[in-house]
């Protein structure tokens, strides 16, 4: 009697302990990324070549809007890198010391363009968007959506923000701006080359000139409460080696300007 | 201070309550007592608004409404400008909210004992005169309860008004879409005091509707005791 209640009890104590050991075992070769999602693409084709080498991590995304990512990171959510889709909510990391020390780097850049839907011959320049049959022009949220922020930037700087903003639609995100045009419910839109590149519903009207808005740019870096730095830095390092380069580029993603 | 939001979200949720409730009272009526698969079926349509998510409610309404689709460019071709529009988002938050209206009215009108319906037939009254006369006031006390019900989501509809409609200040910027945009811009402070706002709304709102429903069921039960 005494013997099978004992039994019983250590069955019990093994089953409440291990989920949490298979977790203890499970870090070692595994690491997760937070990354934006409108890298998701580019970083699934990362993911397939770097998990062909010898030795790789098993790597787990979690791709969200930048945003709400840094406020999951900043809550404790287990993540060992974090790729941003701009400064801001990196910065807003590192000024809560959550980062790794000098594991920040940008590992990629982006070109913000004005879309049409494909075929529409209306809008051949930036001026032809104060036309009056062009009504509605879809733009991220400027206070919000770091797409709108670059947008409103460039406008501002060419002196057609105001002449503009009677039109605009403010979407909750840069992949909503790609949906109302490719759909031909916007007449354009502003988004980055590479979601402009991800369907054939829309074409490129305008490249922005450069010189008119900060250069776009994704910083990564290794969050110091990370079980496997190792393993994140050398993930950190292959984005930023040829090969890793190479690819994001094919997706249509820049050289960083660092 | 831009106060649009809530003169937006006064007005679309206003008249989505009275389009929803005109239209959900009707189909009610056209449904209720009926028997059959068909009609079952029916049901499960008219309740999927309620069942899907609302962001997926609106991104199915931009997909039959926006011009990429025959019915949106038929619209569009008529001159109607729908998509990011005002209409849109009444469309939207109606179309949320039907479920609401729909199932209370006929719960309402089913309870209404058919032997009254069946007494003003022999004597001679029509179709349309027994449902003016004898189910609505009978059914009052239920309806009036969806129409509460249907106000309340349509004040708060997020997601289809946000997809169909577009955020656009001052035309479609509804409370909610400006709550959720301060948060995402980190303005804590803006969507506390639209968050308030929308209490403050919704409180005064419920309460004097739920004051007129009250004194128009003490009108509508004098009415059928006179009778």
């Amino acid at each position: 009697m005494q013997n099978r209640r004992a039994m019983l009890a250590g069955m019990l104590a093994a089953l409440i302990a291990a989920p949490f050991l298979a977790r203890a075992q499970g870090t070692s070769g595994q690491i997760t990324v937070a990354a934006a999602i409108s890298m998701k693409d580019a970083l699934e084709a990362i993911q397939a070549a770097y998990g062909a080498r010898a030795g790789a991590p098993n790597i787990t995304f979690s791709l969200g809007a930048s945003g709400i990512l840094q406020k999951q990171i900043e809550e404790g959510a287990p993540v060992d890198v974090f790729i941003s889709a701009a400064p801001a909510q990196m910065n807003a990391l590192e000024g809560k010391n959550l980062l790794l020390e000098g594991t920040r780097r940008d590992v990629a850049g982006n070109r913000l363009v004005l879309i049409v839907p494909s075929g529409s011959t209306t809008v051949k320049s930036l001026d032809d968007l104060k036309k009056p049959e062009v009504q509605h022009i879809a733009i991220g949220e400027i206070r919000a959506v770091p797409a709108g922020q670059y947008a409103a930037e460039s406008l501002r700087n060419q002196n057609l923000f105001d002449a503009l903003r009677g039109k605009f639609v403010y979407a909750q995100n840069v992949r909503a701006v790609l949906t109302y045009v490719a759909g031909r419910d916007a007449d354009a839109g502003f988004v980055y080359e590479t979601d402009a590149k991800s369907t054939d519903k829309v074409a490129i009207a305008v490249a922005m000139p450069a010189s008119s808005y900060t250069p776009v740019a994704y910083p990564a870096a290794v969050i110091r409460s990370s079980q496997s730095a190792g393993a994140a830095k050398a993930f950190l390092e292959y984005l930023s080696s040829p090969e890793g380069r190479a690819i994001l580029e094919k997706y249509g993603f820049t050289t960083p300007a660092k | 201070m831009d106060l649009s939001p809530i003169r937006l979200s006064l007005e679309v949720s206003v008249a989505a309550t009275a389009v929803v409730t005109l239209l959900g009272t009707l189909v009610a009526g056209w449904r209720v007592r009926r028997r059959g698969v068909i009609f079952e079926l029916l049901d499960g349509v008219f309740l999927l608004p309620l069942v899907l998510p609302p962001t997926v409610v609106g991104f199915l309404l931009l997909l039959m409404l926006g011009r990429a689709s025959p019915i949106g460019e038929f619209i569009y071709q008529l001159g109607l400008r729908l998509v990011f529009s005002w209409n849109a988002a009444v469309i939207a938050a109606a179309v949320t909210t039907f479920p609401l209206m729909y199932m209370t009215a006929r719960a309402a009108l089913e309870q209404v004992d058919a032997s009254l319906a069946e007494a003003a037939r022999t004597l001679g009254a029509g179709e349309g005169r027994i449902f003016r006369e004898i189910l609505l006031p009978l059914a009052w006390p239920g309806l009036a309860a969806g129409m509460v019900l249907t106000f309340a989501r349509a004040l708060g509809d997020f997601g289809a008004t946000l997809i169909l409609a577009g955020n656009i200040p001052g035309r479609t910027q509804t409370l909610p879409l400006a709550i959720f945009f301060a948060v995402e811009a980190g303005d804590t402070q803006e969507a506390v005091r639209w968050s308030l706002v929308t209490v403050a709304i919704s409180l005064a709102a419920l309460g004097a509707l739920n004051l007129w429903t009250r004194h128009r069921t003490g009108l509508a039960m004098r009415v059928v005791q006179q009778d």
